[in-house]
């Protein structure tokens, strides 16, 4: 058990935690607007596969990430234009840009590849992992805070950001009316379709980043349903956290948790069937306290 | 103008199927289901096994691959379409696979079915079902052979994709083929809980490295490249492959196929061109099953050139001699499926 308690694990956590902080993000921006996105999982695995399709076009990670960021708006671009302008429902554009993802990454990549497991044969780029200077010389704080991959920095610059915009600047209240009551926001001069639109951009692009985290730096190729699910855990932390940031940002650092303590269980004679539910039985016990604080609430009015 | 266009097709699609059945000396036409291709790894191997049927017999067969998808729902349809388009045999299998095949196995008995990887041997006993599989433990026993011959920690791993009997035959003869390498031989093993999480085998080896291990294996097909990136990131560590050899088919990655020492494979593509070949002349033993050993050829392992010059002269002779051993028969490799506790008895044995 003294395993847990290491530099080791909490850098493992950050690891793990990174690609579903980005999904948590994705789904809370989206959803806080009133546009719940459940098209996480698609984005991600699209931005996945074009953040290493683009490095390896443009032979430079850099301008893979620009990719990856391109793609995600383009996406984001779809749900609101089917959401927003053609009044669809956003449940039903989430699941078909979910379906159209997870077939239709595997096309392309037999298009570019040739091949639909992976695209070990394209020579794509990865982004550096990131060592601070002096911190990494520090024994255990060394571990924890440096030599992690750059995006995990940009995940954490990010939701530093986003909690700010999001309880510091008007445009954050406005996102919260918009979610809350679009008929009021609007009476009151707010342009909700503007607001929602950027909120959904927001969204695609945490989502796509989430994607080229894992494909370009965690692991340096792409392989076929990378995500695994990835985005739905993202999905759940939003669903627990609701409006509330701090709680999605601290369900996330569960899920990220468990999913530590599942890669060190496994390697126990514990079974791993049962190991492996670990993390979706935090999801559900995290939506039942949720349903509970509901009912309270209810209860209380 | 809808119904006339939907007519106009169907009439294409009547006569292109009509002129292909009045093609010459009518070939036998053999279909491969698999659910897809592209994982590096297994279902690849198999692939190829059509392309050696076509090498071997050219005009006498019409062979096409079928890929069902990954929905377990569409495996049977799939089987049931290319039984009711005609194929002479449909080749498909697996553990995850076989149960769609033989249920539509029962419905045509005209048509011959092979089973290039069966796991339920009942099941497979039907008067059109030729079902061969490998001693997926021999496999296992030969990459634990290396990995215990190279290993200079003395600690080991070995990654399942699920955990079933199916991959736990690989991992039992893992960890025997290290034990009888290196009696104080210490192996750490896990499951990804899929074949596809890279993320998870990634961090599963990870882990594995941190508490010593210096040569890792894996039984967890697409999912198993986490692995290789996780030992391209380390010191000093090897990686082994499986099914086919990984390090020729991760090339254009060379930071990860020059982690790879060898691979131990299932020539599953030997295996349908053989059987195949006992079909076309007749001599298959229908309602039988056969598993291929190391004996027979349907194992190995991959001795490519990087293997052996990364092997020394009696590390070399180290492998050889115990995998003779296994050719001859004077070592027996546990069998997980007929006695369900060898997994763990190893695990107990190699835990230190």
């Amino acid at each position: 058990m003294s395993s847990f308690f290491t530099a080791d694990f909490v850098a493992l956590v950050i690891r793990v935690g990174t690609p579903l902080m980005f999904c948590s993000m994705s789904a809370y921006v989206a959803a806080l607007a009133g546009i719940p996105n459940i098209a996480v999982e698609g984005i991600m695995l699209f931005g996945a596969l074009f953040g290493v399709y683009f490095s390896a076009l443009f032979s430079s990670a850099w301008l893979g990430l620009l990719g990856v960021i391109g793609v995600g708006i383009l996406l984001a671009l779809v749900l609101a234009f089917f959401t927003m302008k053609m009044k669809a429902d956003p449940i039903m554009i989430g699941i078909a840009l979910n379906l159209f993802a997870t077939d239709f990454s595997v096309w392309l990549l037999l298009v570019w590849t040739g091949s639909k497991g992976t695209t070990a044969n394209l020579p794509s780029k990865v982004l550096p992992t990131v060592n601070i200077p002096f911190i990494k010389d520090i024994p255990v704080l060394g571990t924890i805070l440096s030599g992690h991959y750059f995006l995990t920095y940009v995940c954490i610059i990010l939701a530093i950001l986003l909690a700010i915009l999001v309880y510091r600047t008007p445009f954050g209240l406005h996102m919260q009316a918009c979610g809350l009551d679009a008929h009021a926001a609007d009476s009151v001069g707010i342009k909700v379709d503007r607001v929602r639109l950027i909120a959904v951009i927001m969204s695609g692009i945490f989502a796509a980043l989430g994607g080229a985290y894992l494909s370009m730096g965690y692991l340096s190729i792409f392989s076929n349903n990378m995500t695994a699910s990835r985005g739905w855990i993202g999905i759940a932390a939003q669903a627990v956290g609701g409006g509330n940031f701090l709680v999605v940002t601290l369900t996330t650092g569960v899920f990220a948790i468990a999913q530590g303590i599942v890669s060190k269980l496994a390697l126990t004679s514990l079974p791993s069937d049962l190991i492996n539910t670990i993390p979706y039985v935090c999801v559900l016990i995290g939506l039942i306290g949720l349903s509970i604080k509901e009912y309270r609430k209810r209860r209380a009015r | 103008m809808k119904k006339a266009i939907a007519f106009l097709m169907a009439a294409g699609m009547t006569l292109a199927l009509g002129a292909s059945a009045f093609a010459a000396e009518d070939p036998t036409r053999i279909a491969l289901l698999l659910p897809y291709i592209g994982d590096q790894s297994y279902f690849d191997v198999t692939a190829r096994g059509l392309d050696l049927v076509n090498e071997e017999y050219g005009d006498a067969v019409q062979t096409q691959l079928i890929e069902m998808g990954t929905d377990a729902a569409g495996w049977e349809a799939a089987n049931r379409q290319a039984a009711a388009e005609g194929y002479d045999i449909i080749i498909s299998g697996n553990f995850q696979y076989e149960s769609a095949m033989l249920t539509v196995a029962a419905d045509y008995p005209d048509i011959k079915f092979l089973n290039f990887d069966y796991s339920d041997a009942e099941a497979n006993s039907k008067d059109n079902v030729y079902a061969v599989t490998y001693a997926s433990n021999e496999v296992g026993y030969l990459a634990g052979v290396v990995a215990g011959v190279k290993s200079q920690s003395g600690i080991v791993g070995a990654i399942g994709g699920m955990d079933n009997d199916g991959i736990r035959q690989f991992l039992a003869g893992f960890m025997q083929g290290a034990h009888d390498a290196n009696p104080d031989i210490k192996c750490i093993t896990g499951f990804v809980g899929n074949f596809q999480d890279t993320g998870v085998a990634k961090e599963l080896a990870t882990n594995m490295i941190n508490e010593g291990a210096d040569v890792l294996y894996h039984a967890a097909g697409g999912a198993g490249n986490g692995m290789f990136e996780a030992v391209a990131a380390a010191d000093g560590v090897w990686a082994i492959g499986v099914d086919t050899d990984q390090h020729e088919s991760l090339s254009e990655q060379p930071d990860l196929a020059n982690t790879i020492l060898t691979s131990s494979v299932k020539n599953c593509d030997i295996a349908i061109k053989n059987s195949i070949g006992k079909m076309l002349d007749g001599t298959a033993p229908y309602g039988q099953q056969e598993i291929l050993t190391y004996a027979d050829g349907g194992v190995g392992l991959a001795e490519n050139d990087y293997y052996k010059e990364n092997m020394t002269e009696e590390e070399l002779a180290k492998v050889n001699e115990l995998a003779e051993k296994v050719k001859s028969g004077e070592t027996k490799v546990v069998d997980q499926l007929t006695d369900p506790t060898a997994y763990d008895t190893y695990l107990e044995m190699t835990a230190k």
